[in-house]
């Protein structure tokens, strides 16, 4: 792969690819380390992406699996620290009021990592139910009820922010 | 609040965009050069290395059995001698190629 394509890739998805794990890991550390581990198994297999049919799709999958590759292994103390540390924000600062945006946040951080996976891709990647299941490699009736649980939960966390 | 004004009202949120740093970090990788499958298997061409050097030496070396008498050794090419070898292998039983160490008491 040339450094040009590698660029190329990046100025297209990298943004995407960030948001979703940002969305996933709540920490911007932690998804800049998965976005990098993403590119550098782009960078050793070359030939992965001439084979894909929609690069943005197969790249958030990538980048899922990674996030859950990251999960199995971080420790039970590991992932009981993580509650007290502070989350980065998701969203840009200045796009709406901060009322409003902390509710969104804190109403997106009680969702399971599952569900809170579907809502991005459904929001701000508008996938279609179909290429969310492609993406996080589960049925299209998985990704729905775990669409309509979500917004359930979302809708009912927003009608009373805490 | 319907779906459908709380999907509208959640696209109104632009999610962050990556710090312009983690674009420095990940493209200062080095691409590699794109290779082979065998040439990212080391293993299996280390293998099939090891076979073809193995059939080599063994082809080249003339046949310790009169496999077939009525052909001359020097006429027989010497990849029908390594096959008819595998064959007399195969066919026969094993104290034949690999006689034991000691007779086996006839009952």
């Amino acid at each position: 792969m040339l450094h040009s394509q590698l660029e190329q890739f990046y100025d297209a998805h990298g943004d995407a690819l960030f948001a979703f794990l940002l969305q996933l890991t709540r920490r911007e550390a932690d998804a800049a380390d998965l976005v990098q581990e993403v590119f550098q198994k782009l960078v050793r297999r070359p030939g992965w992406m001439a084979r894909w049919r929609n690069p943005r799709a197969a790249l958030l999958r990538m980048g899922h699996n990674a996030f859950i590759d990251q999960l199995r292994r971080r420790t039970v103390r590991d992932r009981a620290d993580e509650t007290f540390l502070a989350e980065n924000d998701l969203f840009v600062r200045n796009s709406a009021d901060e009322i409003w945006l902390e509710s969104v946040q804190a109403a997106l951080g009680d969702l399971p990592p599952d569900q809170r996976a579907v809502v991005h891709l459904k929001i701000w990647e508008s996938m279609t139910f179909r290429q969310i299941a492609d993406a996080l490699k589960i049925s299209p009736n998985t990704a729905a009820s775990r669409w309509r649980y979500a917004i359930d939960k979302l809708r009912q966390s927003l009608r009373h922010p805490v | 609040m319907k779906t459908e004004d709380l999907e509208r009202q959640l696209r109104q949120l632009p999610p962050r965009q990556a710090p312009p740093a983690l674009r420095q970090r990940v493209l200062a990788q080095q691409p590699t050069v794109s290779r082979t499958w065998w040439w990212n298997r080391p293993i299996l061409a280390g293998i099939a290395a090891a076979w073809l050097l193995i059939l080599f030496f063994h082809l080249d070396t003339p046949p310790t059995r009169d496999l077939a008498s009525s052909h001359s050794p020097a006429l027989t090419p010497h990849w029908l001698t390594h096959l008819a070898l595998v064959q007399t292998w195969l066919a026969s039983p094993s104290e034949e190629i690999f006689p034991a160490p000691f007779p086996t008491p006839k009952l």
